[in-house]
């Protein structure tokens, strides 16, 4: 009993940290209907900085949040400029590439600048775990969980309420439609994947105390972030948080009862599964997968 | 807009370029009487810091030797070769073989690389002279010119069994075949050849392993993997893993709040130094299996302690921390192959290096890491198809004592007592 | 190339990928390109440049096989690593295990990739775009995990190393020479295949529905056989080619064979050389294999990944700027300096 309960609630707390990381992607996906294979070194990206401001000025990886999350929201722009507004219009495979390319750009210029050392932050709380009966937990988990969680209830009601939250669903669902509302859409997009940076600088400020930051340490979580994305639907927050604990707890469960060899099997088979039952996703639009890009 | 963009995207493009084109000018030139050879590590790619740090190893043991006037008048310099894999391995020795002409090879860190490389060198007809991968296969291919310095795998899991045998079960005050024996190893070809020699001497000896199963190494969550050691409450947990994945096992491992008696890792992972960065204090008393890092002095022959010292003194200048144990044992390799097989050698063709690496019987001590040297040479009497393993490579298992590393066991390498059997509880470490 | 241009719809974030259907034979400029390979061959000795040359002639024929689903029929696929592992292990396994020769392995592993070819087109047939890539991604690596995990068969992560001694009837070498003669074959006979296809009706039916599926089956072109013919012919292709890797490097293992990069490889040579055109994959694998060997080859004595950081800004600004290939931008050069109207002469062949 308190093994599943351990594992469970384990599952869920890591789940919602991988949400985070997802959410910006799928507001990406979502809007810009473009895969973006940088996504892990956006994230790579904010552990560095996370962890370059905890060990230069002593703050702690949460307080640094305030400094990466802009950070990340400038990078943001500054790649949207340079690399995605001009790939939008074309076949998502220039995207693809175009992203894979600075995936490999932002890799290698990690090792050139910073070696391949591993780099970590000290715990929060002299690093005893946070106990509930008999489940431990590390308190930067729970942190970072319910800061998850937090923000994915502030983006709902951005989403639900505000112009650009409403703009954004509406370019989700049909792009020309939205233009024809008057929506400006290139604008909408630089903000959506500057906004989506940001959410990753959020990802990473909260991921610096639980991992190890390395230049390749994107990679790890990439497929991952996808495989929420395309679980939870396109372009919903609910989704992307449910999709991640959804992961968190299937990776928890199979990695006890099944082979911890295994790994990342799991939640490719779901992914796949998902696709063939469900592409939609938990909550995505009916349809998108089957049409991928509006047509 | 759009044009400037462009024109910064191309000044971009040009500025990198440029830097390259400027990168290249200034490669060392070698000049022509020096003696070339190929280093093929993994300097990209997931395997990077290990490779790069092997490197450093080996450039002091290069700028030693060519400060004690090199090897017969001649300058040793390094052609280097980037293999993050092993196709890449395979082009860049193919390469360096062709443009540069070397009559030795050496590197290359990790086993799917060592053993596509020493084939290539093989076709060639050049000496691959393997540092540190521990693949059982490199030596059993009847290839002539393979020659590997560094143990194989699985006398790093035979050592951890052994090491339990014989100092842990009475501390633990069990018999071996009493110990609870957990075995936990990554998937890929180092961890699975080690754990096939704890396996197979764990039998040997009459061990049983309660739990053994292999992980993948890319794993973010280590929650089910130390939930279920913490179900089967072992005595001893044996674990191979790589760096990343070491710390998170032990964060994991400290959260979930998993006691264990005696924790034994196996090279790699547990043997970098800045391990102790990670997990602070927490690493103390944790052994490891692992090529031996600073031995006793007593072990090794004067001469050669003497290049000991002087080795840790560079590399520790350089790179600011202790050296690991790839970057001891790329040295080691390397010391013994400028200072006795290449001066041995009639002239530096293959044919005559390979002539002289067999000559070699040097015993035990006669490396820095407490190896001696001597070749096998398909006259193993339980292995008559292996040639070119040195079957006095020296594995040890060291303790993590007061954030560094401490030679233990066996005996006449240890520079310091075993403590801490069984750990103490979390809060304490 | 003379082919003729093709309207496009007025979107401007959707535009078809290139080519119609051709007319005619090879266009001059193909056949300078191909005479210029075999010019290469036979006067090429130095074993570093034939061994790049090698390389980049089998990444032309394995990009040529993966431009039949994924230029031809739209079928972008990051998974091809599987298909290329199916070849490579099938005849390995073969080999090794019951002393077939590769000659023969290859046909066993080209049909075996075929079966896998069908069945993840089946699958994944009702996806589109950046769902479809996702999944071949998915697969890609359910398969390399599983074959890593598949000790008995695969050798798992200590990987299979196929003996050189074993001789020409197992199709390993002593010289280089046969190994280029093979998989320059290799090369010229999917050229010739692609080129056919795209005079041959079934080619017709292929760009038919990969640029309106509806409009296809308005006229009696099932989509959904269309797509899996083109990806279990694409397959089987694709596994020739890892036979004829296997034999050459003589050592596999799963983490490198079925990686994400080699999926990854396939559809950047052709994205680079211009997606949906006989020449594209082969100027695509002609400059960015040897860019690539050439760059790490000079490179790596220097920082560690500088190589790297270079090679993708290229690919960064050749997609950004050339977003038809290098051939598309190859056709628009000779569409501009030919003497037509500026109304008629248009972005894309």
């Amino acid at each position: 009993m308190d093994t599943i309960a351990q594992l469970l609630v384990s599952g869920l707390m890591l789940g919602g940290i991988y949400a985070i990381m997802a959410i910006g992607l799928t507001l990406i996906f979502g809007v810009l209907k473009v895969v973006n294979f940088a996504h892990g070194e956006f994230l790579m990206l904010a552990m560095y900085l996370a962890w370059a401001l905890t060990s230069l000025a002593g703050v702690n990886a949460y307080t640094a949040l305030i400094i990466v999350v802009p950070a990340l929201f400038a990078f943001g722009i500054l790649i949207h400029l340079l690399v995605i507004r001009r790939a939008v219009d074309k076949p998502h495979l220039i995207v693809a590439f175009a992203t894979m390319g600075l995936s490999i750009v932002m890799q290698n210029l990690a090792l050139v600048l910073m070696t391949a050392d591993l780099r970590d932050v000290p715990p929060l709380f002299g690093g005893t775990p946070v106990r509930i009966g008999s489940i431990y937990l590390r308190a930067e988990l729970v942190l970072g969980f319910f800061i998850s969680v937090a923000v994915t209830l502030a983006l709902m009601i951005f989403m639900k309420r505000s112009y650009i939250g409403k703009a954004i669903r509406a370019t989700v669902q049909d792009r020309d439609a939205a233009m024809l509302m008057g929506i400006n859409v290139p604008r909408l997009f630089l903000l959506t994947f500057a906004g989506g940076s940001a959410l990753v600088g959020l990802a990473g400020c909260i991921m610096v105390p639980l991992y190890s930051t390395f230049p390749t340490v994107g990679l790890n979580f990439v497929l991952i972030a996808y495989v929420i994305v395309v679980l939870g639907g396109m372009g919903s927050m609910e989704g992307a948080f449910l999709g991640g604990i959804c992961i968190g707890i299937v990776q928890s469960l199979s990695g006890y009862y099944i082979a911890p060899a295994y790994g990342q099997m799991f939640y490719f088979l779901l992914f796949l599964l998902v696709m063939l039952l469900r592409p939609n996703g938990l909550f995505g639009q009916r349809g998108a997968a089957m049409v991928g890009i509006n047509e | 807009m759009g044009n400037r963009l462009n024109v910064f995207i191309g000044a971009l493009l040009c500025s990198f370029l440029l830097i390259g084109g400027v990168a290249l000018q200034l490669r060392p030139a070698a000049a022509a009487e020096d003696l070339k050879l190929g280093v093929l590590l993994p300097f990209t790619g997931p395997w990077a810091k290990n490779g790069n740090e092997s490197y450093v190893a080996m450039e002091i043991a290069r700028d030693m030797i060519n400060e004690a006037g090199g090897i017969a008048g001649r300058k040793v310099s390094f052609v280097r070769g980037d293999a993050p894999d092993p196709s890449a391995g395979k082009s860049e020795a193919e390469r360096i073989i062709s443009q540069e002409h070397v009559s030795l090879i050496t590197g290359t860190y990790a086993s799917p690389l060592g053993i596509a490389i020493s084939a290539e060198a093989e076709r060639r007809g050049v000496i691959h002279w393997e540092t540190i991968a521990s693949a059982d296969i490199i030596t059993k291919r009847g290839y002539k010119h393979v020659f590997q310095v560094g143990p194989a795998a699985s006398r790093y899991g035979i050592a951890a069994i052994d090491f339990t045998n014989e100092e842990l079960a009475k501390r633990l005050n069990k018999k071996l075949a009493d110990l609870r024996i957990a075995l936990l190893w990554e998937n890929r070809a180092f961890g699975t050849a080690v754990g096939g020699g704890v396996r197979a001497r764990a039998e040997q000896l009459g061990g049983q392993l309660i739990y053994d199963e292999g992980y993948d190494q890319f794993m973010t969550d280590m929650t089910p993997l130390v939930q279920k050691l913490k179900d089967v409450k072992p005595d001893v947990l044996l674990v191979i893993s790589f760096i990343n994945d070491t710390v998170l096992l032990h964060r994991k491992a400290k959260e979930l709040n998993f006691e264990v008696p005696v924790v034994i890792g196996v090279s790699a992972g547990h043997s970098v130094p800045d391990l102790k960065d990670s997990l602070g204090t927490a690493v103390n008393g944790i052994f490891v299996s692992d090529l031996p890092a600073l031995v006793n002095p007593k072990a090794l022959r004067p001469e050669v302690e003497a290049a000991a010292v002087e080795f840790n003194k560079r590399y520790e200048s350089i790179q600011h921390r202790v050296p690991a144990g790839h970057a001891v044992a790329s040295f080691a390799a390397l010391w013994p192959l400028f200072k006795e097989v290449l001066p041995k050698a009639k002239s530096f063709e293959p044919e005559d290096i390979r002539a002289a690496a067999l000559s070699m019987d040097l015993p035990e001590g006669s490396l820095i890491n407490g190896s001696g040297l001597k070749f096998s040479n398909f006259d193993l009497p339980h292995d008559p198809k292996d040639a070119g393993q040195n079957i006095r490579s020296a594995i040890g298992v060291w303790q993590w004592q007061q954030l560094g590393a401490r030679q233990v066991w066996p005996a006449k390498l240890a520079t310091n007592p075993i403590v801490m059997v069984p750990l103490p509880p979390w809060s304490q470490r | 190339m003379s082919v003729a241009p093709v309207s496009a719809p007025a979107r401007s974030w959707m535009l078809p990928l290139s080519i119609a259907p051709r007319r005619g034979a090879l266009s001059i400029f193909e056949i300078v390109i191909l005479a210029a390979c075999i010019g290469c061959v036979l006067l090429v000795s130095n074993r570093y440049a034939v061994d790049i040359m090698i390389r980049t002639f089998l990444w032309v024929g394995l990009a040529l096989a993966w431009n039949i689903a994924g230029g031809y029929a739209g079928l972008i696929s990051f998974g091809h690593a599987v298909f290329f592992g199916i070849g490579a292990y099938a005849s390995t396994i073969l080999l090794l295990s019951y002393d077939v020769s590769p000659w023969l392995g290859m046909g066993a592993g080209a049909l075996l990739a075929a079966c896998a070819g069908t069945v993840l087109a089946a699958v994944c047939a009702r996806l589109r775009g950046p769902f479809f890539i996702l999944s071949t991604l998915a697969a890609g690596e359910v398969t390399r995990i599983a074959a890593l995990n598949w000790r008995s068969l695969t050798g798992g992560s200590e990987g299979l190393e196929i003996s050189p001694a074993a001789g020409a009837a197992n199709m390993v070498f002593e010289s280089q020479a046969p190994n280029l003669a093979l998989v320059l074959a290799y090369m010229l006979a999917l050229f010739l295949l692609s080129v056919w296809i795209e005079q041959a009706r079934y080619g017709y039916c292929l760009f038919a529905t990969r640029d309106d599926e509806d409009g296809a089956s308005a006229i009696g072109i099932d989509p959904r056989r269309m797509r899996i013919s083109a990806m279990a012919i694409s397959a089987g292709l694709t596994a020739i080619g890892g036979t004829l890797y296997a034999q050459y490097f003589l050592y596999l293992d799963p983490t490198h064979i079925i990686s994400p990069d080699i999926s990854f490889q396939f559809a950047l040579i052709c994205a680079l050389g211009g997606l949906g055109t006989a020449s594209g994959p082969v100027l695509g694998a002609l400059v960015i294999v040897p860019l690539s060997e050439l760059l790490r080859g000079a490179l790596s004595g220097a920082a560690s990944g500088l190589h790297l950081v270079i090679y993708g800004t290229i690919v960064i600004a050749v997609v950004l700027y050339f977003p038809s290939g290098i051939s598309g931008a190859l056709a628009r050069l000779w569409t501009g300096l030919s003497r037509r109207p500026a109304w008629q002469r248009s972005e894309r062949l």
